[in-house]
């Protein structure tokens, strides 16, 4: 009887205790963070990051209000799109030009799939000498004598490309499962009926990359959101707030300025954007994908 | 039809050398487009891996390149005297053996975890049946919707309100597990037949012993790309060690490197040296499991 | 619509693999010519050398009177229907039919016509705004073919474009491709496996084999007149019985021996085997299921011969005897598989009212008209009839 009792109890059990482990980390490095997260946000905190002061939504309202905080917006509206093309068309590129079998195919494979082995700040690292302006090698080779990381035109655009580079590695591999996954017959059949090389990729290879196109597109999009270790590295934000990225921001906001508060509400405002853009793109999915 | 067959009369009627000829001529034109079209997209590929390639080979260059010869407006793109004295230099100026060793334990450790804990509750949900199944897997998902930095700030608090800061298990705990890691599994596992754990339960085969036994084993396409994504990520961390991580002795390479990125000009060529270093690792373990990485996870994940 | 001539063609791959050997074939304006023949006998390859997916490593194409070996696929104006039928997944039918054409900058409304007759003919008007993913087999079929169609090319390839439907559904499209090769007039070469489709569909068949051109014939000429045993077993259904005998002569009879039985020549037949030397020799006899009679119908058999043979006086043979082991009934007919003395496997088509029943022993009477031999060791038909129109000319 008590031995069945607690054969019972396992049984019931059982299950949830294959799962604990998980659910453990994710209650307490996730969920209770996220909650608490959107507690702070409503508190002005001290320099424990206790919160000591209910502000209701004073905090979002002061970022509302706050000139740096739509720039920030700005600055990481346009690095996500520089990004987000670069990086889908260098992988999209280098995927077309590794689909059709020659000697040396799995050299250039592994070449243009690299980046992704490679921490962001290390790679800030090496384009800090790249770009630098009197040694750096993107200067020699171009004939030019530009600051690039001190200019505030370009440090957004460098530090964008750089992401662009370290996130085309795995698009590289999402394009090329994409091309291996369309039917080659439909390409012999589009030779037969007289379509040229240009007409089979517009007609057949795009639409044919549409389903892991439109994935890859809400992958990059989240992640270049959460680009840091570069901004960290290579520009800390600046010149004048001009790379001065949201998770930049949020990071100096909380560990400089100690306004936790402050930086909790920005990490909400960037959670709502993101899951705003992925469910457009969702909806846009269901009306536009082809097949 | 009358004027076809005049045609191929016509045709055949040509002399054989004349037909051998335009044949000739023929073979050499299209063996010429094909070379051409082949060489092309070589050299398209050559153009695009240098470009790809070049921060990769001008760190190489740069590590090897004594500091006198990186300054100089000359191009300067190979070392004229290369020299091992960078990297001699920075495993000198900072606790690199260190930080790699940190990294290399801290990276193993979520990796090792993350197999395991996902496997477990892979395996839970898809082969056993419980109470509000589908509304924790559901939960799990919802997890990738939150993105780090969503989280960072009160983690940060709750890890130094435990008084874990600076420590291993500060780096390795909250990494212990991955939705998408669960995500993989589960979907290996669904595409096996229940009959297989029926039968092992018929046989008298334990849950774990199933788990360890027959599922592993099995699935090692999937474990294989896991560990590998998973250690390279894990390698690669920045924001959370940077965060939580304040001594020599527990700082992780990618923290540890930028120690040696002082506004000291001299330091440059160290730097590289140093950065180079740390980069291999990772991409070592990338190129050996490159293979196992797009097998297992583009294999399955993209069909769907 | 176009002639194709072909001269010495042959594909090898690099790994010395050589896949279609010395492959010659002239092919008139609005000819339906199958290819056919086992799995892996270079019919595919053939076909893809014709539409330029392949390389031709020897020899010539020629298509009306131009070379074009080395012609891009697009250069050649064909179009081919595939065997999985490579429809563009994300276009509308409409636009699969019509892919052909835009891409040629068609004008828009020729386009539109012809897809829409096509669509007509084939009966696909409905669907032409779905996607591929919510058709049916047999529609997807439809629109691969109507895709074809449109082009009005110089040929229409097609490689066993019936091979992924039911039995239902191939008989029934079978039918229709007989009535859009009437309706066009199309030259089409067709490549198979199945034997049924090519007697039905060809106007001439092209039987390959390893590589090589074993016969190219009409129909009716493969069924009657095989080349060699190859071309006679593969032809027919069920297949040509093959027994292995010896041949002896009495009185400038010949009969051929095997296990304790005998079948006795005709005259005509005699006189040749005679002739050539094959007396004392291994020879090897053919005769089809549907020229084998039982006892008991051999009255309704004989009395059918008389009406045809023309060496009425002649009787059918010796009777041999045979043990039933399968008795399949089809309906209109039963076939009996059973088995000789010596072991040789044979099969039987009789009318239904054939009394045999498993287990039992029967004679069977063998239509000694309908009797081929064939040499054993070269299995080359030795009363085969050359014909003024032979093209089998084959160099090896």
């Amino acid at each position: 009887m008590k031995t069945s009792g607690f054969h019972n109890f396992l049984k019931k059990t059982g299950p949830y205790a294959y799962v604990l482990p998980s659910m453990a980390v994710f209650m307490v490095f996730l969920f209770y963070p996220f909650f608490k997260t959107i507690y702070l946000s409503l508190y002005k905190t001290n320099k424990m990051g206790e919160a000591k002061l209910f502000y209701g939504l004073g905090n979002y309202r002061d970022l509302l209000t706050s000139e740096s905080f739509y720039n920030s917006i700005f600055v990481t509206f346009v690095f996500v799109l520089i990004v987000v093309a670069g990086s889908m068309l260098i992988g999209l590129i280098a995927a077309v030009l590794c689909n059709k079998a020659f000697p040396g195919i799995r050299f250039f494979s592994t070449a243009y799939a690299l980046p992704m082995a490679i921490a962001s700040s290390s790679a800030a690292m090496i384009f800090k000498i790249m770009l630098h302006p009197s040694i750096g090698i993107v200067n020699k080779l171009l004939g030019l004598n530009i600051n690039w990381i001190s200019d505030p035109k370009y440090a957004l655009v460098c530090v964008a490309l750089l992401t662009a580079w370290l996130n085309s590695g795995i698009n590289f591999l999402y394009f090329s499962a994409g091309l291996s996954n369309i039917d080659e017959s439909i390409y012999e059949r589009a030779s037969v009926d007289g379509a040229n090389g240009i007409q089979k990729f517009w007609n057949l290879t795009l639409p044919g990359l549409s389903p892991i196109m439109f994935y890859t597109l809400v992958v990059n999009i989240i992640q270049a959101f959460q680009a840091f270790g570069q901004v960290k590295v290579l520009t800390q934000g600046g010149p004048g707030e001009s790379t001065n990225l949201i998770v930049y921001s949020i990071y100096r906001d909380a560990f400089f300025n100690y306004r936790f508060g402050s930086a909790a509400a920005q990490s909400v405002l960037l959670f709502a954007m993101i899951m705003v853009l992925t469910l457009i793109m969702f909806r846009i999915e269901k009306k536009g994908v082809s097949y | 039809m009358n004027d076809t067959i005049a045609v191929d009369n016509r045709a055949l009627k040509k002399s054989q050398a004349e037909i051998l000829r335009m044949q000739q001529e023929a073979n050499r034109k299209a063996l010429m487009r094909r070379r051409v079209q082949k060489g092309t997209l070589i050299v398209l590929n050559t153009v695009m891996a240098f470009v790809m390639l070049l921060p990769l080979l001008y760190a190489v260059s740069i590590a090897f390149m004594p500091s006198s010869e990186l300054f100089t407006t000359e191009m300067n793109l190979l070392p004229q005297q290369p020299t091992l004295e960078n990297f001699v230099q920075a495993l000198v100026k900072v606790p690199l053996a260190r930080f790699v060793l940190n990294s290399f334990l801290v990276a193993g450790c979520i990796t090792f975890g993350q197999i395991i804990s996902c496997s477990l509750a892979a395996f839970s949900f898809s082969f056993l049946d419980f109470k509000g199944k589908n509304i924790i897997f559901m939960l799990v998902m919802a997890t990738m919707m939150i993105p780090g930095e969503a989280t960072i700030i009160s983690n940060y608090l709750t890890v130094s309100k435990l008084g874990w800061l600076d420590s291993y298990h500060v780096l390795i705990i909250p990494y212990l597990t991955s939705a998408m890691g669960i995500f993989l599994f589960r979907q290996f596992y669904m595409s096996f037949p229940v009959s297989l754990f029926e039968s092992a339960k018929i046989d008298g085969c334990s849950n774990l012993r199933f788990i360890f036994k027959i599922l592993l084993p099995l699935t090692k396409s999937a474990i294989g790309a896991m560990a590998v994504y998973t250690f390279i990520n894990a390698w690669n961390m920045y924001m959370w060690p940077l965060l939580v991580t304040g001594s020599n002795e527990m700082r992780t390479v990618q923290i540890g490197i930028s120690m040696l990125d002082s506004v000291d000009s001299q330091s440059i060529t160290l730097m590289i040296a140093g950065v180079v270093m740390i980069i291999l690792p990772s991409i070592s373990i990338f190129i050996v499991g490159q293979k196992q990485l797009i097998r297992g996870m583009f294999s399955g994940a993209v069909k769907g | 619509m176009a002639s194709l001539m072909l001269r010495n063609v042959c594909k090898s791959y690099p790994n010395g693999f050589h896949a279609v050997k010395d492959f010659n074939l002239e092919i008139q304006d609005g000819e339906f010519i199958i290819f056919v023949g086992p799995s892996g006998c270079g019919k595919s390859t053939t076909l893809r050398m014709i539409a330029g997916l392949e390389d031709i490593s020897s020899g010539e194409l020629w298509i009306d009177g131009q070379l074009v070996n080395f012609m891009e696929p697009r250069e050649r104006n064909l179009s081919m229907v595939f065997q999985n039928y490579a429809l563009y997944p994300h276009m509308s039918v409409y636009d699969n039919m019509a892919f052909g054409l835009k891409v040629r900058k068609m004008d828009k409304k020729e386009i539109d016509r012809r897809v829409r007759e096509a669509a007509e003919i084939l009966e696909i008007s409905h669907l032409l705004d779905r996607k591929p993913g919510a058709l049916s087999g047999g529609q997807k079929q439809r629109v691969a073919i109507g895709s074809v169609i449109v082009r009005q090319p110089k040929a229409y390839l097609m490689d066993e474009p019936l091979s992924n439907l039911d039995a239902k559904l191939r008989t029934q499209m079978r039918v229709e491709l007989s009535k859009i090769h009437d309706r066009t007039k199309a030259t089409i070469i067709y490549v198979t496996h199945d034997q049924v489709e090519a007697m039905t569909l060809g106007s001439r068949i092209v039987v390959m084999k390893a590589g090589l051109i074993q016969q190219v014939a009409s129909p009716a000429e493969l069924y009657q007149n095989p080349v060699n045993r190859f071309v006679a077993g593969f032809i027919g259904s069920p297949a040509m019985n093959f027994i292995e005998t010896t041949a002896e002569v009495w009185n400038q009879t010949v009969f051929l021996l095997f296990g304790n039985q005998k079948v006795k020549l005709n005259v005509a037949v005699s006189k040749k085997l005679i002739e050539s030397g094959y007396v004392g020799k291994k020879v090897t006899l053919g005769i089809r299921p549907e020229d084998v009679y039982t006892a008991s119908n051999q009255d309704a058999g004989r009395n059918q011969n008389v009406g045809r043979n023309l060496d009425a006086g002649d009787d059918m043979g010796m009777d041999v005897k045979m043990q039933v082991q399968v008795r399949e009934m089809l309906g209109a007919e039963v076939l009996l598989h059973g088995v000789l003395d010596d072991g040789t496997q044979l099969s039987v088509k009789e009318k239904p009212d054939c009394e045999a029943r498993e287990g039992e022993t029967v004679t069977l009477y063998f239509d000694s008209s309908k009797i081929l031999l064939f040499d054993t060791e070269t299995e080359e038909n030795l009363l085969y009839i050359r014909s003024q129109f032979d093209e089998n000319i084959r160099i090896s």
